[in-house]
């Protein structure tokens, strides 16, 4: 079994200089959400040269294609990623990890998410950038899927919490 | 048969405590302690499937 291990995948794409902001649910774990998730979300620039650098650093996670059964290995590369429309999901030697480029809700595409985003430092000297809980929870209810209807009520209430303690 | 209730339980069924335990946390504390219990929890499970396997 692969340690989940979303740092160095993060190391990797930040060491790349790769554009991307992290969502799902490690986003929501960052942000105090205790669903525990196995896979690194992120959503990144289209921007040719961020494909580039995007599919350098995959290169260096020994990225796979997630299918049911054996991943296969193929050359994902910025040209690779540039036809990938919605999703792509990924093994790699540090855990699972979903390109998403489309993802459901208002936020839309990569400007969408990284206007409401912000910088996290997640490990030493490892700072990224996490959605917004409010764009997060959107995205949830957009998507509408069986899974997204179980994690709701702890983001909603993490939100009230964080609300709270804000003195909102 | 009444459950018992649990005070830090709110209206949609969540434990806010924990909440609060981890908003107590800082960002880095809060991912390592996540990806800690997430790795804890496949290898439970992956241990119960082999111990099913041998089983069976």
């Amino acid at each position: 079994m692969t340690e989940f291990d979303p740092f160095e995948m993060c190391r990797i794409l930040n060491d790349e200089n790769v554009d991307y902001v992290v969502l799902g649910g490690f986003a929501a774990n960052l942000l105090g959400s205790p669903i525990t998730t196995r896979d690194l979300d992120v959503i990144p620039d289209r921007a040719k040269d961020n494909l580039d650098r995007l599919g350098r650093a995959l290169t260096r996670m020994n990225a796979k294609i997630r299918i049911a059964g054996e991943p296969v290995a193929t050359k994902i590369d910025g040209p690779f990623l540039v036809n990938m429309p919605h999703m792509l999901n990924l093994v790699t030697d540090f855990g699972d990890l979903d390109l998403t480029f489309t993802p459901a809700g208002r936020a839309g595409d990569y400007a969408g998410w990284r206007l409401h985003s912000s910088p996290a430092l997640i490990d030493e000297g490892l700072v990224v950038e996490v959605a917004s809980l409010d764009d997060i929870i959107d995205s949830k209810q957009a998507a509408n899927r069986a899974k997204d209807h179980l994690s709701l009520p702890y983001l909603e209430s993490l939100r009230d919490e964080i609300r709270r303690q804000a003195g909102e | 048969m009444n459950q018992p209730h649990n005070p830090n339980e709110d209206a949609r069924g969540v434990d806010v405590g924990q909440i609060r335990e981890l908003l107590r946390m800082s960002v880095a504390e809060r991912a390592h302690e996540m990806v800690r219990v997430a790795n804890l929890m496949a290898k439970a499970r992956e241990t119960a499937h082999l111990g099913r396997t041998v089983k069976s």
